[in-house]
């Protein structure tokens, strides 16, 4: 078999043929190198077909008659996917190219080299006809795709695998810088060899310098435009990496089958981006045509959505306080649970500098009440944690537990370390805990019962979560109030409206062979919690809310609290934009789309909506004589009605609902707290409009959350504790904290 | 006979419904043929109230005001629409009737809750709408009825928290109904208050369970008082003050206050006349035969063991009773009762509606003596159905519809309605509707073509320059279009010059814009 398959292209090239062809023969002979050469002829006027034919007879040549389109670009092509060589080499037929340096190319190749470009060194070449050529080379390939190699070269050698994993549509004369554009863009290394060209001395070219200049400016820029090609791992790095891509030259690992459409790798499909700035030129041209109608069509749509809001939730509160389908498991019913029945389980739990709560950790997941031999545990720990990885290796973890290294690569998310440990997942059923988390003894129980008593398409149980510092201060206090109004009271009520249930980041159990079919978290987006809830709804699967709940760390830090907050927001919107790309689906399509485009879309929409109708309302209040008029202008009566109900009963119930939240969850000493919620409010308003800022700058940046600050805390307290009367956190199960490392 | 037993068991609820709603509707139309359901002058008040928010001539929630509490009117709005609901009060007797049917209903569960036997619920449920007052008041656009209600709902929904303070919902809907109550009637204001202290004293008494008290506590006072707070916001947006309901020269302080100066408020001041007035009030309201069975109930009530937290609980039924006599003695309500005022006042009749909001509690009670083994049983028996065969041997109007005929609170109609439903033609009318010179329901005049004191900018102009809007113009002898426009020389000109008088009484005076003139 020849080791390498030349590729040549040619139309009316009778004077050069014979003599192109001799001289491959000598260049390949002389290195002892098996070749064949592939002739893709287009259609030749001349006697270039009866000269190949003779030719045939001595060299190993295929000769091929074009079979598609007209032009250079169609024959390369064509030539290269009858290639049976593993490396290809192209040669333009009008010996401009040296064909002796074809040999050196293959084994600066063979070195290891994906591509190897011939550099251009003119040699009596009229100074006219090159300096055009430099020109489009800085231009088009320098500056507009970034190439420092040859473009314009019609000399290469390179894999064949290449062409096959790069999606080629060039035109009739571009096949060199789509190739190398999208090469380089997919990570392949592109080398250059330096030949010596020289000017055309036989036969004619085939196009005029003008038509070919103006055709390969129109096709760089199209190529410019057109969105860049993902390439994704082929069978054998799949094996060593694990499942990726590489896209503008950077490699993507992030272990799932998931298709990159349904994930947040890009935010916006073309249609969605064509929609937005449709949308947004509608609006610019409304707003010059007439801004005052606008602003009262734009309030009025704002107000009518706000109106509809406090109406759901109203719908969703009471619903929720007549459910009881939480409530699922009895005790009775777990004490006769035989630990031999039983499924086994895998715990993952992704850290990322999160060593000072590890011991915690381990303290909480050997408490559960579950057999030993039937848990797998799985610390995923970041290769470049290198402080966490130490500290672990350094503690005598039970047998249960394992350390996996999720190797460095993009993305950097929890979600990905939670596709490793799914691959890498044995247990019947798994669940995901953070580090610091502390779920009650019988939940794994609670959860194989309940997984048995509810439909098969329930393929998620969702634990509540709660937090175990809740009075460390007022941000605590804050949190636990909307945890608790989320997981006591909205959850249940989205649960008995059999809509898609946005999952908490933690405590969700799945069925662990459905979750692999599924594709794992989306890697991606930054609230995968959120993604993975629509996405089960989306395939007919039911989540449910189990009557269990783990205690968190509730965020006490200010700071850390708008990182995080700003983080759940971006993924809320990568979350609403992806599942917005796919389609009405589910076994409740019309309550899918309604809870995307009201709870998920509509949650984030508020959020920034928020100050800007307090300050109109505040404008209204303080300064009446300036504004009022203006702002009575804005609001047509019914649309002024609806704005004041949901201003007066919205703001109301919102906070009441906090309230009710609390109430269930029995935090009866936070329930004054939640008159502070409005300020709340505006902390989220803040987070919400860092995070549409990071959505565009860094969407798949994952602002971390610090962990541990409640152990400084009680590490503070016990310091003190003999001079200042101090309260002391309650922290259930765990009653002596490992701070000791 | 088993099977209709079986069936009336499972369904008793709805078919006391049924049954209530029969009642009501039948009484209602009693009223309406008899032309009595607006014999209230407040009664058209309310009607026009409601009418004004979608129909007037500047309408909209302004035109609630700020007096009376709102709840009443946004619920007549749907009915008022309606030309024909409104001019009949029907409007008004669709939502007292509703209001009469639930706490009709809720009376039986809450005697069931208290007693645990069906038939106790069904002797409340028979004292409550056999009274001749109740069924009058709930034939009317009053608001007493709808306070009844959210009142029987709102201690119904307590008490069930009492008997298990696990139950959040019912804290919730007890909270619920004192807010809705807080919007129908200043009573209402008063209930919560006595309901969120009965909550804190409940706490009291299980201490383990006392630090539950701070969120239960608030939890219900929250929604509960918000109603007070709304109302007080409303206030300040609409009228600048937040306290205008109790302020303004419209209030009901300020009406008190003349009766004050006239000397005509005996118990002002008088606790013991105050409750003298307010236990005649409600006597008033019932018969001799439910005393004496209330009376009865209220004792077996202390020893019956079945009833959990007593004191709170009755303490809770009684709020509109302590309402009542406090607001007496510090001069902020008025009632004259024959029996009590003095021959020389210039009214002996006035306000013993009041009395009314009393009877959901008596009914409770004698549904409680109703469980005092047979004997209860047999008398409460006895009783009711004297209470349904009353009305046949005696021939004596409710008092509640004296008091709407021939007492104080009864509705003027003079004789310039009746010249106004003969021979106004169209164009806008200016008139001191607060005066209530004459009715606008009876008169035929359109709600949109009346210029009264809520149509601000129309009504300022037209006191200063009356031919700029109305094409006619009423006024009675002191109201504020009077003094604006007839005793005032400058305007008075005007009048002259652009109308002419057309109907002369005594107290009220017409004039019509000459034809052909224009402002």
């Amino acid at each position: 078999m020849a080791t390498i398959s030349i590729v040549i292209p040619t139309y009316n090239e009778a004077a050069n043929i014979t003599r192109l062809i001799e001289r491959i023969d000598q260049a390949f002979y002389l290195h002892q190198i098996p070749y064949e050469i592939i002739v893709v002829d287009d259609h030749s006027t001349d006697s270039t077909i009866s000269q190949l034919n003779a030719l045939r007879e001595i060299y190993p040549i295929r000769l091929i008659s074009k079979k598609g389109k007209k032009g250079r670009a169609f024959s390369v092509l064509e030539g290269i996917e009858m290639a049976e060589s593993d490396y290809v080499g192209v040669i333009d037929a009008d010996l401009q190219y040296p064909p002796e340096t074809l040999p050196f190319m293959l084994a600066k190749c063979l070195d290891g080299s994906d591509i190897v470009v011939a550099h251009r060194e003119p040699v009596e070449y009229p100074m006219l006809k090159w300096l055009p050529s430099q020109l489009y080379q800085k231009l088009y390939g320098r500056f507009m795709h970034g190439l420092t190699v040859d473009v314009q070269s019609g000399m290469k050698v390179f894999k064949k695998d290449i062409v096959n994993q790069l999606d080629l549509n060039p035109t009739a004369w571009t096949f060199g810088l789509e190739f190398l554009a999208k090469a380089k863009t997919a990570g392949f290394t592109i080398d250059e060899y330096d030949v010596a060209f020289t000017k055309r001395k036989r036969g004619k070219a085939e196009k005029s310098n003008i038509k070919r200049a103006l055709d390969l400016a129109v096709a760089t820029v199209s190529l410019k435009l057109r969105p860049t090609d993902i390439f994704h791992f082929g069978k054998k790095e799949r094996l060593e990496k694990g499942e990726g891509f590489t896209y503008k030259g950077e490699e993507f690992i992030h272990y799932s089958v998931l298709p990159l459409q349904q994930t947040a790798f890009f935010q916006l499909d073309r249609k969605q981006k064509t929609f937005l700035t449709l949308l947004l030129s509608i609006l610019f041209a409304s707003f010059m045509i007439d801004w005052h109608l606008s602003l009262i069509i734009l309030l009025s749509i704002a107000t009518v959505f706000y109106a509809g809001d406090v109406l759901f939730n109203l719908y969703l509160v009471v619903t929720s306080l007549y459910s009881k389908t939480d409530n699922l498991i009895e005790k009775s019913e777990l004490s006769l649970l035989q630990d031999e029945s039983l499924p086994t389980y895998t715990i993952l739990c992704p850290l990322y500098k999160e060593g000072a709560v590890l011991p915690q950790f381990l303290k909480a997941i050997t408490a559960l009440d579950y057999p030993k031999d039937k848990m797998q545990v799985l610390l995923l720990l970041e290769e470049d944690d290198t402080e966490t990885i130490s500290l672990a290796n350094k503690l005598i973890l039970p047998a249960f537990v394992s350390l996996e290294i999720v190797p460095t690569s993009q993305p950097k998310t929890k979600p990905k370390a939670c596709n490793l440990g799914l691959k890498k997942a044995t247990g019947d059923y798994i669940v995901v805990y953070d580090a610091e988390d502390m779920p009650e003894k019988d939940q794994l129980k609670k959860a194989v019962l309940a997984f048995q008593k509810l439909p098969t398409n329930t393929i998620c149980v969702q634990a509540k979560l709660s937090f175990y510092n809740d009075t460390q201060n007022i941000l605590t206090r804050l949190f636990t109030a909307e945890y608790a109004l989320w997981f006591d009271v909205i959850l249940p009520g989205l649960q008995r409206l059999h809509a898609p249930i946005p999952l908490g980041g933690t405590s969700n159990h799945f069925k662990t062979v459905l979750l692999k079919e599924l594709g794992g978290w989306d890697a991606f987006n930054v609230t995968e919690d959120c993604d993975l809830g629509m996405r089960l709804a989306k395939h007919g699967f039911t989540t449910a809310i189990l009557d269990s709940t783990t205690y968190e760390e509730a965020n006490s830090k200010l700071f850390n609290w708008i990182n995080q907050r700003s983080r759940w927001i971006k993924g809320y919107i990568q979350t609403f934009l992806v599942h917005l790309r796919s389609g009405r689906q589910g076994a409740h399509p019309v309550m899918y789309s309604f809870f995307l485009l009201f709870v998920v879309g509509g949650k984030v929409a508020s959020l920034l909506l928020n100050p800007l109708m307090w300050m109109l309302t505040l404008a209204y209040f303080l300064f009446t004589p300036v504004t009022s008029d203006f702002i009575h202008s804005l609001f047509p009566q019914t649309i002024l009605y609806l704005g004041v109900f949901s201003l007066v009963f919205g703001n109301f119930l919102y906070l009441y609902y906090y309230m009710l939240g609390l109430t269930k969850r029995e935090k009866y000493g936070l329930t004054k707290f939640t008159y502070l919620i409005p300020f709340y409010w505006l902390l989220m308003s803040l987070a919400a409009v860092k995070g549409v800022v990071q959505m565009i700058t860094k969407p798949h940046y994952w602002a971390k959350t610090t962990h541990g600050l409640h152990l400084a805390k009680e590490n503070h307290e016990v310091k003190q504790k003999w001079s200042l009367p101090i309260r002391r956190i309650d922290i259930p199960y765990i009653p002596i904290l490992a701070t000791n490392l | 006979m088993k099977r209709i037993a079986a069936f009336i068991s499972r369904y008793d609820t709805i078919l006391l419904a049924i049954i209530a709603s029969i009642i009501s509707m039948v009484t209602i139309w009693y009223y309406f043929v008899h032309g009595e359901i607006i014999a209230y002058g407040d009664a058209e008040s309310h009607l026009n109230i409601a009418k004004r928010v979608v129909d007037s001539l500047t309408p909209g929630l302004a035109q609630l005001g700020g007096i009376w509490l709102p709840l009443p009117h946004l619920l007549m709005v749907p009915f008022v629409l309606f030309d024909p609901l409104w001019r009949s009060g029907l409007a008004g007797s669709i939502v007292s009737g509703l209001a009469f049917v639930v706490s009709a209903v809720y009376l039986y569960k809450f005697a069931y809750l208290l007693i645990k036997q069906k038939f106790a619920g069904i002797i409340s449920f028979l004292v409550f709408v056999s009274n001749p007052n109740i069924l009058y008041m709930q034939a009317t656009p009053m608001t007493e009825m709808l306070l009844v209600c959210f009142f029987v709902l709102s201690t119904y929904y307590l008490y069930k928290f009492f008997c298990d303070r696990d139950d959040t919902l019912s804290l919730l809907n007890a909270a619920f109904f004192g807010f809705a109550a807080t919007l129908t009637r200043y009573d209402g204001w008063f209930l919560v208050l006595i309901e969120a202290i009965s909550i804190a004293v409940l706490y009291f008494r299980y201490p383990k369970e006392r630090k539950q008290l701070e969120g239960k506590l608030i939890l219900f006072a929250t929604l509960a008082f918000f109603g007070i707070a709304l109302w007080m916001l409303w206030n300040l947006m609409i009228l600048g003050n937040p306290l205008y309901f109790t302020d303004s020269p419209f209030s009901a302080k300020s009406q008190q206050h003349n009766w004050i100066v006239k000397g005509e408020l005996p118990t002002y001041k008088n606790l013991f006349l105050s409750i003298e007035y307010y236990a005649m009030t409600v006597y008033a309201n019932i018969s001799t035969i439910t005393v004496v069975m209330s009376a009865l109930g209220l004792l077996y009530f202390w020893v019956r063991k079945t009833i959990q937290e007593k004191l709170l609980l009755i303490t809770v039924l009684f709020t509109p009773f302590i309402f009542y006599v406090v607001t007496l003695v510090l001069g902020q309500s008025v009632i004259f009762i024959p029996s009590l005022t003095p021959a020389h006042f210039e009214w002996n009749l006035f306000n013993v509606r009041y009395g009314l909001v009393m009877i959901p509690t008596l009914a409770l009670l004698i549904g409680v003596f109703a469980s005092w083994r047979k004997v209860g049983a047999v008398l409460a028996t006895i009783g009711v159905l004297g209470l349904l065969a009353l009305p046949y041997f005696t021939n004596t109007y409710p008092i509640t519809l004296t008091d709407g005929t021939t007492g104080l609170s009864a509705a003027r109609i003079p004789d310039a309605e009746y010249f106004m439903q003969k021979h106004y033609d169209g164009g806008l009318v200016l008139m001191d509707d607060y005066a209530r010179t004459m009715s606008i329901v009876r008169s035929g005049i359109p709600m949109r073509n009346i210029i009264y004191v809520g149509n601000k900018p129309y009504w300022d102009q037209s006191l200063i320059a009356p031919e700029k809007y109305a094409d006619w113009i009423v006024m009675q002898k002191n109201d504020a279009v009077w003094k604006s426009i007839y005793a005032n020389d400058d305007t008075r000109g005007r009048l002259f010059k652009y109308f002419n008088k057309v109907y002369t009484s005594p107290n009220i005076l017409i004039f019509e814009k000459q034809k052909g003139v224009t402002s």
